[in-house]
């Protein structure tokens, strides 16, 4: 049996979307004789005729779909909330804290900076790199607390 | 005074392409048409012109013919492609309705790929999705995108192919694609 040509999944897709060297006219003349290549070229070509009139829709999905931003945001969202239980609970037993120190479990939440809001469901669902980095921040900023105040 | 020419082609080469190009431009500007509607004379014209400036050793007229339809697949992605850049809302036309693109359910049939699209790519793994959705959406290349996922470029190119395989297989399954590719047979005797 005859080995796939190894081009078929790599050279020739990267010519049939106008990525090679002397324009191609070279590698032409391999696809015009080999039956893989040919094949892979049929393929492209037909799928990307048929999503054409469709591509710019794809487009505005592009990156992670609405479900799993929303899972992603839900699992961060919970991580966020245990520690800040953590930390409240902190303060309740390790006992009162001094002057000046937060006088409610949201106001530590309330010091994220970027103006990031207090509470998960608040959260300006931008980008899903804005909203990691917002949450990154909302994190470190509870972690922290949590950490002063277990140590008080 | 004289000045220099270029150096003509020999009668009999020349001769000889004109009549193949004869032979298949029919065929090939129904290719061109059904895939994209509207365009098929001037994408033929494109291609013609290109296998002229190429100018293959092609002995015979199977190979030949297999030449122009393979540049008129790399034609035909990138019309695609520079077409899907510049839309930015959803168009019911332009690109090849796939059941036909003077059925009066076009919109319904754009609809009901672009759902297949969707989810054949949610269900795929996400490197591949995402080779596919850079690639036909944005002018990334093949090169920028193996970048940005740390991988090499035939490792990107083979996730193209992949992510194109899959959603090919799902939109032929629901009815959605056109008839076989043509050429199918292998075609020898093309020479550099
Ligand atoms: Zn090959």
């Amino acid at each position: 049996m005859t080995p796939p040509c190894p081009h078929a999944h790599t050279t020739t897709v990267a010519w049939l979307y106008g990525e090679s060297p002397d324009d191609g006219h070279d590698h032409a003349l391999h696809v015009a004789t080999c039956a893989d290549c040919q094949a892979t070229a049929a393929l492209h070509a037909d799928l990307i005729a048929t999503t054409a009139p469709v591509l710019p829709a794809v487009r505005t999905t592009t990156g992670p779909s609405a479900a799993r931003v929303a899972r992603h945001v839900g699992a961060r969202v919970l991580v966020a909330s245990v520690l800040a239980v953590a930390a409240a609970l902190a303060v309740v037993l390790g006992g009162t804290p001094g002057a000046g120190s937060p006088a409610t479990t949201s106001a530590p939440v309330a010091q994220a900076p970027h103006g990031a809001p207090a509470r998960g469901a608040a959260v300006d669902l931008t980008t899903p790199d804005d909203l990691d980095l917002r949450l990154d921040a909302l994190q470190g900023e509870v972690a922290a607390l949590s950490l002063d105040f277990a140590s008080l | 005074m004289t000045r220099p020419m270029d150096p003509e082609p020999p009668m009999q080469a020349l001769q000889t392409m004109t009549d193949r190009i004869r032979h298949h431009d029919a065929q090939l500007r129904g290719f061109l048409e059904r895939r994209a509607p509207g365009h098929g004379e001037e994408l033929a014209q494109e291609v013609w012109l290109r296998v002229a400036r190429a100018a293959p050793d092609c002995p015979t007229d199977a190979a030949f013919r297999a030449y122009a339809f393979a540049v008129a697949r790399r034609l035909l992605i990138d019309h695609h492609r520079r077409r899907s850049a510049r839309v930015q809302l959803v168009p019911l036309e332009g690109g090849m309705d796939p059941r036909g693109h003077d059925r009066p359910d076009g919109a319904l049939a754009a609809a009901e790929v672009l759902a297949v699209v969707e989810a054949t790519l949610e269900a795929m793994k996400p490197e591949l999705a995402e080779v596919f959705r850079l690639r036909t959406t944005t002018e990334l290349s093949f090169k920028d995108i193996a970048a940005r996922q740390g991988v090499s470029i035939n490792t990107a190119l083979g996730r193209m192919h992949q992510a194109v395989g899959k959603l090919h297989a799902a939109l032929a399954a629901r009815d959605h694609l056109p008839e076989a590719p043509e050429p199918s047979v292998p075609t020898r005797g093309v020479t550099p």
